[in-house]
């Protein structure tokens, strides 16, 4: 049994060797068709994650941090909060589901110490695995070792994979270069945020009938949000930005999201509900162009004092 | 629980650790440790059909009792009758009553009547087929005075429901089985090592070959009126290395964790798709279920014994309750009569068929003849399993049919959707040729590297892990033999 164990032990420790060795060697040599588990095209992908999550690494203390998926790098425009006085820094990501939110706020918090944080909720994502978002972050961001707690959380071969390959090449010092800040449709400006003038072309086809559901792990890692800022008394505001109109007409169970988010006791707010928002203002069917962001972002600031949240800042500062 | 999931990564270690490190020195204490996480195993499904395990348990062990005390024929008859029939019928319910109660409503209607049918939901508690089987096999083994009952509760529920084997067999007999129950184990280096090589084959044939094969594989036969024929085919292709990889890989993860618990289970399959004919087919093809309706159906419906029609029919019979076995679908049985006939050859001209010796054995390539036999075998069986693959009869004959038709663009790969389905062919490649040069073995890998220096074998290992994680299927699918 003894020669057993300690052979088993020897094995595992050799075979994590060949793993990582075979990983990078396939991972940088072979086609992408012959690596299906470790995911390419992440890298500097539209979302502009490798910029945001750079800036972020170098910036602290900001009075609002907003959270989410691209609804929230593409709804909330610093530029816009900083003309009304408060600083604020967007760590919105592809995709990004509760799951990686919950993980990305423990992570800086403390670098941003905000007086008030904003989740935009994207009812689709909540029923996610949180795969996409977790390699999107994985691939782009600034990774160490305390990312495998993410990994662990989304306990997914290709986050695995992508885990050990991007820190290993981080290790190697193979960091991807300099992302553009202009991709031809979108500019990245400062404070993560990304900015768009595109307007959707009308009509929309490909608008299909979606019912929300609310998976558990999801629903846990709001629940982790939660405590996580109440336990530092920090004010929590979950917000759902405006989809085109048409698309939001086609979810059956909005209601039922809705509820759910106001059972969460954080002011929740739809912002699909309070302003009839005309088509023009969106670059397409699920996110605001510039002209809808200046729309939305006035709309916040408005509502905020009634939710006390800005008095709160206020008294902060 | 699945074998291939993060919870049997962890619940396998804790017992391994438990049952060698804790419970060691008493054999009632690793039985009782084995039993309970048996229990637990079962109920990561669905607790509530623990006490259907539980009820199906106690009724062979009583009746198993009674047999064996009966003092005359006749009570043994009817002890035998009351498991026999109560296990049958918990089998019939759960799997076969909306079957019957459909295919009857469809009968009457061809006579004109428009009957009021009721068919309830009914949830199959997975295993049911195995763990039944399991206890008749026990109670009719008494019966013919094979063996002598067990009076040990735990010892009798845990050869029922050993967690290994619980959800998807191999169907055990309690002649091998419950001996190895009752003696103590001992710690053998060489047979866990053995185990952990074994469950390490089955893993790569169930996550890195079935799962890839099945994603195609379903694509294709769920949208088999948009395909050509040569589409069909390698569909066809895909789902027999599906099933294979599915059930043979969890046989040998079954195997495997046996093993290192020191237990040795039956062996299940033995390379069925390098068999000369069908009736080759079947002696390596769920050995263990095929052998359970040689001994209990047809040597008692008198076997080959009665003349060559009696063998023709009983061949029929047990192919069919054999097909029917798998599943409450027409498509089984049909599967299960194509089968039969494909056998025939085998059974009407006694060809002593070489069934327990392999395919070029000590050679390294099959003769010409042999190449052509394994491949007409293998496209026999492939054929028979568009049936055991289709939704309904008239899909598998829609299927067949556009097979023939002479339509333009032929080619898989032609097609967005199935792009993908090159990783397959990429994969099945070096696969047969592992499964071909390990077929003298127990399990493909057994053997191989063993002379080299272990350096060099431990690295052969970790290439096996870094194929799982590199090209493990991320969809995910239950193992296809849990349904039944």
């Amino acid at each position: 049994m003894k020669k057993f164990l300690l052979n088993s032990t020897l094995f595992s420790c050799f075979a994590s060797i060949i793993y990582i060795a075979s990983l990078l060697i396939v991972g940088k040599l072979a086609p992408t068709y012959l690596k299906p588990n470790l995911p390419a095209g992440f890298e500097r992908r539209n979302g502009f994650s490798y910029t945001r999550y750079r800036e972020a690494e170098s910036t602290t203390q900001k009075d609002v941090l907003f959270l989410g998926s691209s609804h929230a790098y593409r709804g909330y425009d610093p530029r816009i909060f900083e003309k009304a006085g408060f600083s604020s820094f967007n760590l919105g990501s592809s995709s990004q589901t509760p799951v990686q939110t919950l993980f990305l706020l423990r992570k800086y918090i403390d670098r941003f110490q905000p007086k008030l944080v904003v989740l935009d909720i994207y009812p689709v994502l909540l029923n996610s695995d949180g795969v996409e978002s977790t390699l999107d972050l994985m691939t782009n961001a600034p990774i160490d070792f305390s990312w495998m707690r993410l990994a662990l959380t989304v306990n997914d071969i290709r986050v695995y994979n992508t885990f050990v390959f991007s820190l290993f090449k981080k290790l190697l010092s193979e960091e991807i270069q300099e992302q553009s800040r202009y991709d031809g449709v979108d500019t990245y400006v400062e404070g993560g945020y990304v900015e768009t003038f595109k307007v959707i072309t009308l009509p929309y086809n490909s608008l299909k009938a979606n019912k929300y559901q609310l998976n558990e792990n999801q629903y846990e890692a709001l629940l982790g949000i939660k405590r996580e800022l109440t336990v530092r008394s920090i004010p929590f505001r979950i917000f759902q930005a405006p989809v085109l109109p048409g698309r939001y007409a086609k979810a059956t169970n909005v209601e039922h999201i809705d509820s759910l988010m106001a059972g969460l006791d954080t002011n929740y707010i739809n912002f699909n509900k309070h302003v009839l928002w005309s088509d023009s203002l969106f670059a397409d069917d699920s996110h605001l162009n510039q002209y809808g962001v200046d729309v939305y972002n006035k709309q916040i600031l408005q509502l905020l004092p009634a939710h006390n949240a800005i008095d709160n800042i206020i008294s902060k500062k | 629980m699945l074998f291939n999931s993060t919870s049997f990564l962890i619940f396998l270690p804790i017992v391994f650790i438990l049952y060698w490190f804790v419970t060691n020195r008493s054999l009632k204490a690793q039985n009782c440790l084995l039993l309970l996480a048996s229990y637990y195993f079962y109920s990561c499904w669905d607790w509530r059909f623990l006490f259907l395990l539980a009820f199906s348990t106690a009724l062979d062990f009583f009746t198993g009792l009674k047999i064996y005390e009966a003092k005359n024929i006749r009570w043994k008859k009817i002890w035998l009758a009351i498991s026999v029939g109560i296990n049958l019928g918990f089998l019939g319910f759960f799997k076969y009553y909306n079957f019957f109660v459909e295919s009857f409503a469809d009968f009457i209607q061809v006579f004109g009547f428009r009957p009021n049918i009721t068919t309830l939901n009914i949830v199959l508690p997975v295993g049911i087929s195995f763990y039944t089987f399991h206890g008749l096999s026990y109670v009719i083994d008494i019966y013919y005075d094979r063996i002598k009952p067990t009076t040990n509760w735990v010892q009798y529920s845990l050869f029922v429901s050993f967690f290994p084997l619980l959800v998807a067999g191999p169907i055990e007999r309690a002649t091998h089985l419950l001996p190895q129950v009752e003696r103590p184990r001992v710690f053998k280096y060489h047979q866990a090592v053995d185990g952990l090589k074994q469950f390490l084959w089955g893993l790569i044939k169930k996550v890195v070959i079935a799962d890839n094969c099945a994603e195609y594989a379903n694509q294709i036969f769920n949208n088999s009126d948009q395909y050509s024929g040569g589409v069909l085919v390698w569909g066809a292709i895909l789902f027999a290395f599906q099933i294979y990889g599915d059930f043979a890989g969890y046989t040998d993860m079954a195997l495997g964790t046996a093993r290192l618990f020191g237990f040795e289970l039956l062996k299940n399959f033995n390379y069925p798709y390098f068999s000369r004919n069908i009736a080759e087919f079947w002696k390596r093809w769920h050995i263990s279920l095929s052998s359970w309706f040689r001994d209990y159906l047809y040597i008692p419906l008198g076997g080959s014994r009665k003349g060559l029609w009696m063998t023709v029919r009983n061949t029929f019979i047990i192919f069919l309750v054999s097909g029917f076995w798998h599943g409450a679908n027409w498509t089984f049985v049909v599967w299960g009569g194509l089968n039969a006939l494909f056998i025939m050859p085998s059974v009407i001209w006694k060809s002593k068929n070489k069934s327990t010796i392999t395919v070029a054995e000590g050679r390294l390539l099959p003769s010409l003849k042999e190449t052509g036999q394994l491949l007409l075998t293998f496209a026999l069986a492939t054929f028979a399993w568009i049936f055991f693959r289709a939704e309904s009869l008239s899909h598998a004959f829609d299927y067949i049919g556009r097979i023939f038709l002479l339509e333009s663009d032929y080619n898989p790969f032609h097609y967005a959707e199935l792009k993908g389905s090159k990783l397959c062919l990429l994969l099945l490649i070096p696969f047969i040729l592992v499964e071909w040069l390990g077929r003298e073995n127990n399990y493909a890998i057994e053997t191989l590297g063993f002379r080299w220096p272990r350096v060099l074998r431990w690295v052969l290992y970790a290439l096996c892990l870094f194929i799982v994680g590199m090209y493990m299927h991320t969809g995910g699918t239950e193992f296809i033999y849990f349904q039944f």
